[in-house]
């Protein structure tokens, strides 16, 4: 019975963190560039009471054995990098990535890496993020410039009040080989680890990177009615693990009553 | 003691097994791969040791077995996500030796290699799969076979036991094949799904009715104990008292 409340106690465990991941998910889900998570969840170890082949009171062999699980445990949380859908802004300097890449940003001198394409110009004419991190390579805007095209190989042209281009400059993107081992560290930035393996430096539309939409930007990849759906089914079978240590506990306390 | 007795004592004691069992199954309705776990009771053969003119009290044996049939199906939209549709098993290289899954959710090592969620080869025809994905689309057919820029690569190994109950659960979603297993063989119906994971095939509801049954059951053995007890306590006290 103890055996049964822990392994209880332990699907209860893996339902809160469920219900953590759900909260997080549908707090994004207007977070450019955002994608979503999943909890991977595995058995723990079980123990053996009987070996299968064994001798059965009264002859014959057990043709199987008994084992006893003693619960669950969350073995990862995965991001799920499937592709947002794309809303147009009429920004110019929105951009979506159709692909895998990410774009790459430095922020205090240390690099990461972002699907989230809305940049805008900082006071010394540099492209940035909101957060004032710039993309690689910089790309300065000269204040001359009127209007500015993106196209789909990453090609980045400003042109000036009489239509002449004034400067241009190429968009990277970066691939992983596992991106779903990107290390997140909140404000829609990625960080490469050990599991993702090292970037891989690509040009749009070129190298199977992806290519870029101007005036577009990527939204969240959350659904809010498979969020909505995961949260019923989490917090009833939160509410079902608590049963079955409420009925562990009225067997025992059952049992205590026999001796009176 | 009476014979009564014991077997109302170890009905008690199954039903509290059966309990672990139901808290186990609760516990991983959210496991991608689960299969829950059953417990039967088995009367065992007379043995044939009690005089012919007795009837001998029945014997029982508690038998532990899975629920083999299929979970639903639930879409990610992850490419190494492989959800299978059939009796088969994933097989797996890990540090123990070769084990047995049907938890599908993999990934992409560093090495471009298709691994599990601990990092373990998931073996194909050819041994552990390599992909390159990086510059190129890559889909997976139900059979197995992965197809990287329509040319056909490596295919998954998908394989399937005669007896799949004696598949011993080791944690981790991963089986061992137990002595009455049998041989290891190419799955002939089982589709691999890619986007998808198999979700687990607890059923919430027939869990709850459980736990409400075998409660009931433990309290009704608990007062066939209590009335052995009392009629018990009768003849002490009782039967043979000098008045």
């Amino acid at each position: 019975m103890f055996r049964g409340m822990f392994a209880a106690a332990t699907g209860m465990g893996a339902q809160q963190l469920r219900l953590d991941i759900i909260a997080n998910n549908l707090a994004n889900v207007n977070t450019t560039g955002f994608k979503k998570s999943r909890g991977d969840f595995e058995d723990l170890v079980y123990q053996t009471i009987r070996q299968a082949g064994g001798e059965l009171p009264g002859g014959g062999q057990m043709p199987v054995g008994q084992q006893v699980g003693l619960g669950v445990r969350p073995v990862g949380i995965a991001k799920i990098f499937s592709q947002g859908d794309y809303v147009h802004t009429e920004n110019e300097l929105d951009l979506a990535i159709e692909g895998k890449g990410f774009f790459k940003v430095l922020s205090n001198g240390v690099e990461y890496y972002t699907r989230a394409g809305s940049f805008k110009i900082d006071k010394d004419g540099f492209l940035t993020t909101p957060n004032g991190d710039r993309p690689q390579p910089e790309f300065s805007v000269p204040p001359q410039t009127t209007y500015i095209t993106v196209d789909t190989g990453g090609k980045i042209t400003c042109f000036g009040p009489d239509n002449k281009p004034l400067s241009t400059g190429q968009f990277s993107l970066y691939t992983f080989p596992n991106q779903a081992g990107l290390s997140s560290v909140g404000r829609n930035l990625f960080q490469p680890t050990e599991a993702s393996g090292d970037p891989i430096e690509g040009t749009p539309g070129v190298d199977g990177v992806g290519t870029l939409a101007q005036g577009y930007l990527e939204v969240s990849n959350v659904n809010v009615v498979e969020e909505m759906v995961n949260m019923i089914i989490a917090q009833r079978a939160y509410e079902l693990n608590s049963k079955a240590i409420q009925t562990a506990d009225a067997m025992m306390e059952r049992a205590y009553h026999l001796k009176t | 003691m009476h014979v009564g007795m014991k077997m109302a004592a170890y009905m008690g004691i199954r039903a509290s097994r059966e309990l672990e069992l139901v808290s186990h199954n609760l516990a991983n309705s959210s496991t991608v791969g689960f299969k829950r776990e059953l417990l039967n009771l088995w009367r065992l053969p007379p043995s044939g040791a009690w005089p012919a003119d007795l009837e001998e009290p029945a014997a029982y044996v508690d038998v532990r077995s899975r629920d083999l049939g299929q979970g639903a199906l639930h879409e990610t939209g992850n490419d190494t996500d492989l959800a299978l549709q059939g009796p088969g098993y994933f097989k797996v290289q890990t540090p123990r030796g070769v084990r047995y899954t049907r938890h599908g959710t993999f990934h992409l090592s560093p090495q471009s290699q298709l691994v599990t969620k601990e990092g373990y080869q998931v073996l194909g025809k050819n041994g552990p799969i390599t992909l390159d994905a990086r510059d190129q689309k890559f889909t997976i057919d139900e059979q197995g076979g992965i197809h990287l820029d329509n040319n056909l690569g490596d295919q998954i190994l998908v394989v399937e036991f005669p007896n799949p109950q004696d598949l011993l659960p080791e944690g981790q979603t991963y089986f061992l094949p137990g002595p009455q297993a049998g041989e290891e063989m190419e799955a002939k119906n089982t589709r691999v799904i890619q986007g998808n994971v198999e979700e687990s095939n607890v059923d919430l509801m027939a869990e709850t009715l459980a736990l409400i049954d075998l409660q009931r059951r433990f309290e009704s053995y608990m007062k066939v104990l209590e009335t052995f007890a009392a009629s018990d306590r009768k003849v002490v006290e009782e039967i043979g008292q000098i008045t």
